[in-house]
């Protein structure tokens, strides 16, 4: 059974205008999108900024409401959940923030900031238990159980990333979505964290939702890769063949946008024209047409659905084979 | 000679004991029409070397306290105010990481690229020692006895600053405001700005981290095709070693102040031979190369008021020896063209 299961998610945000703030029209920030978890396993989303990943991460953990469409976590639908049933449910389904300097509290010491996720749901049955969980977590995470007493500005980005870690495992969560855990960091420290969650994923069977701009990092951390392009999924598959055979020519640019470290690889470069549309008017047919090297005439008029062109790998192209 | 020659830079911050030295003995040459590479993570120091160049590091707080700065000959760190003013968007231009934060938001883009012309062009285009064609009332710049071009004699030169740098509609978009523009083009509108004094060194810090992968390639491709076309000088801040292997001809590894490492860029990516170096390369995952584990670099970059004693990277090196900590290495030629700073480096 799938541990999460996404169908035909709408996310529109209202674009008001005018002093009765009429709406003007819609962001279609997520339109239509569908996709599955494992328990277990890492779906990598990625995209360009403004392709909707980080309002589709939200969304699923509920912190933006949903147009249309439906979220079923272990089989049943959490779309509109609301109160003690949504807490309840937020406990099996966390989320790590990119800015590690803006996600946690600067007046909290991080064994409170790690606690209150205790308190909430009422996971610790005495104070000594509670200190000894806290002390477990920041050792799961690779920091020094003693700096529990230390405020986040003591902390250098990498370590504060650590500390989002530890909060959203406080709940022993199904699922945790990552928003761009590692796009703020050093690059010698990235690994770490890539490497950390990778290990917390083999010894507690957590899946993650990891959403990144950065496909090197995605295909070495994922199973699957879902990319998006205008609120849109234009390709699903396994993250092997995503990246060595992609049907899509968005993701064929995007991956031959990517700079390669080896001076000797003699890869094709695809530069594509133009920036990405804005998502309040999108272009008719195809999203991708105007900036796509390969689009005929029926791209301008007819949306491509999300098709399985080979066994397990789906994309949104008229044109893929 | 090289157009610019940097020569055991020391620069610090502060004073008396809270002083920190964010560079330390940094020596490094740009020749012209070459691409240099400066890469390091944060707080290694490679923006404030890049600011140097033009004096750009606010003093105080920053105190120059040794090495030269020679730039197309003449000795950065002995000029005056106006002597800056003049090297400043004039031999030496920037592009900076954010283009938003660097465009002004209440002008149009145009205005802004025709400021930096008037500032540093005295000719209008085509017509060096020919006398300016009468359009327009000319401002007379009664110092030196020569009839300047006003903006509007610039109005051709800007829009052929913005053809230049490949923004469509050239004509109509220079009257937009910044944020009118995506990131993509308002960087671009930087790079047209930087090129208005004809510079004959480039200093892009981090001009593409603030991008999409997309744009990115984009940028990167323009900087390496105007190089070509204009024959001027690169000097490339990035953390990205992937920009490293599109566009530099050599390449120097910056650590808590320090050059750690030089080499000729293709070398360096095929075999580096610091143990930071090496460390940088194996904790980036490379496309295709499947899932195997990265090799992370163990720690965290020190700062700088907390610098480890001996080799600043010691700490977190993976073949330290004792006597690393003891003495900071010296940065030794060890092949043609290939410097490190690491005497166990074999």
């Amino acid at each position: 059974m799938h541990l999460l299961e996404v169908k035909n998610l709408k996310v529109h945000f209202p674009v008001k205008h005018g002093v009765l703030s009429r709406v003007r029209s819609h962001v279609k920030a997520v339109d239509d999108v569908s996709f599955s978890i494992a328990p277990g396993e890492t779906l990598g989303l990625v995209g360009e900024s403004g392709c909707g990943k980080t309002t589709l991460g939200r969304a699923i953990v509920r912190l933006l409401e949903p147009t249309a469409g439906s979220i079923l976590f272990e089989g049943e639908d959490i779309t509109g959940l609301q109160g003690a049933d949504l807490r309840a449910r937020r406990r099996k389904l966390q989320m790590i923030f990119q800015d590690p300097y803006g996600s946690l509290n600067p007046h909290m010491t991080i064994g409170e900031i790690i606690g209150e996720a205790l308190d909430i749901h009422r996971l610790a049955e005495n104070v000594v238990a509670r200190q000894k969980r806290i002390e477990e977590l920041l050792q799961a995470v690779g920091l020094d159980p003693a700096h529990a007493q230390r405020y986040p500005h003591e902390f250098s980005g990498g370590q504060r990333q650590r500390i989002g870690i530890a909060r959203a495992l406080a709940v022993e969560p199904k699922l945790i979505v990552c928003d761009e855990p590692v796009s703020a960091l050093d690059v010698s420290v990235q690994a770490q964290i890539v490497n950390l969650l990778q290990n917390l994923q083999a010894d507690r069977g957590i899946a993650y939702l990891f959403i990144a701009h950065d496909l090197a990092v995605v295909e070495h951390i994922s199973r699957r890769v879902l990319v998006m392009y205008l609120g849109r999924a234009v390709e699903l598959s396994d993250a092997k063949s995503a990246v060595r055979a992609p049907k899509h020519p968005y993701t064929q640019a995007l991956l031959s946008a990517v700079p390669v470290v080896d001076p000797d690889s003699k890869r094709q470069r695809m530069i594509l024209p133009g920036d990405v549309p804005s998502p309040i008017d999108p272009p008719g047919g195809c999203p991708f047409h105007p900036r796509c090297p390969v689009a005929e005439d029926r791209c301008r008029t007819e949306p491509p659905p999300l098709r399985e062109v080979t066994p397990a790998h789906w994309a949104a192209c008229h044109l893929a084979k | 000679m090289p157009l610019l020659e940097i020569k055991n830079l020391k620069l610090e911050f502060g004073s008396g004991e809270a002083a920190v030295r964010a560079v330390d003995d940094v020596s490094l040459s740009v020749g012209a029409g070459e691409t240099v590479c400066l890469v390091g993570e944060s707080g290694s120091g490679k923006s404030v070397t890049a600011l140097s160049i033009a004096r750009l590091a606010p003093s105080p707080p920053a105190r120059y306290t040794g090495g030269e700065i020679l730039l197309d000959g003449l000795d950065v760190l002995k000029m005056s105010k106006a002597e800056l003013r003049e090297i400043r968007g004039g031999v030496v231009s920037y592009v900076f990481q954010e283009p938003s934060a660097s465009l002004n938001p209440v002008l149009r883009v145009g205005t802004q690229i025709r400021e930096a012309l008037k500032l540093h062009r005295h000719e209008l285009p085509g017509e060096a020692g020919s006398p300016p064609p009468a359009v327009g009332p000319k401002a007379n710049d009664g110092a030196h006895g020569v009839t300047r071009p006003t903006s509007k004699d610039f109005d051709g030169e800007v829009v052929r600053l913005l053809k230049l740098v490949g923004i469509p509609a050239a004509e109509s978009r220079a009257n937009d405001f910044p944020h009118q523009l995506s990131g993509g083009m308002q960087q671009r509108v930087m790079i047209a700005m930087a090129l208005a004094s004809e510079p004959k060194l480039l200093v892009a810090d981090e001009p593409t981290t603030a991008l999409d992968v997309t744009i990115q390639a984009q940028i990167i491709d323009l900087l390496r095709d105007l190089k070509r076309r204009l024959g001027m000088s690169i000097l490339l801040i990035t953390h990205n070693l992937g920009i490293v292997g599109d566009i530099a001809d050599r390449v120097a590894v910056m650590y808590a102040g320090q050059i750690v490492e030089q080499a000729p860029a293709r070398e360096l990516l095929r075999r580096p031979l610091h143990p930071y170096t090496q460390g940088l390369m194996n904790s980036v995952p490379k496309l295709g190369a499947g899932t195997q584990r990265l090799r992370a670099v163990p720690g965290q970059v020190p700062r700088l008021d907390a610098l480890p004693g001996g080799c600043r990277f010691h700490p977190r090196c993976a073949i330290a020896k004792p006597e690393c900590s003891e003495k900071i290495p010296e940065l030794v030629e060890v092949e043609p063209q290939r410097w490190v700073r690491c005497p166990f480096w074999k």
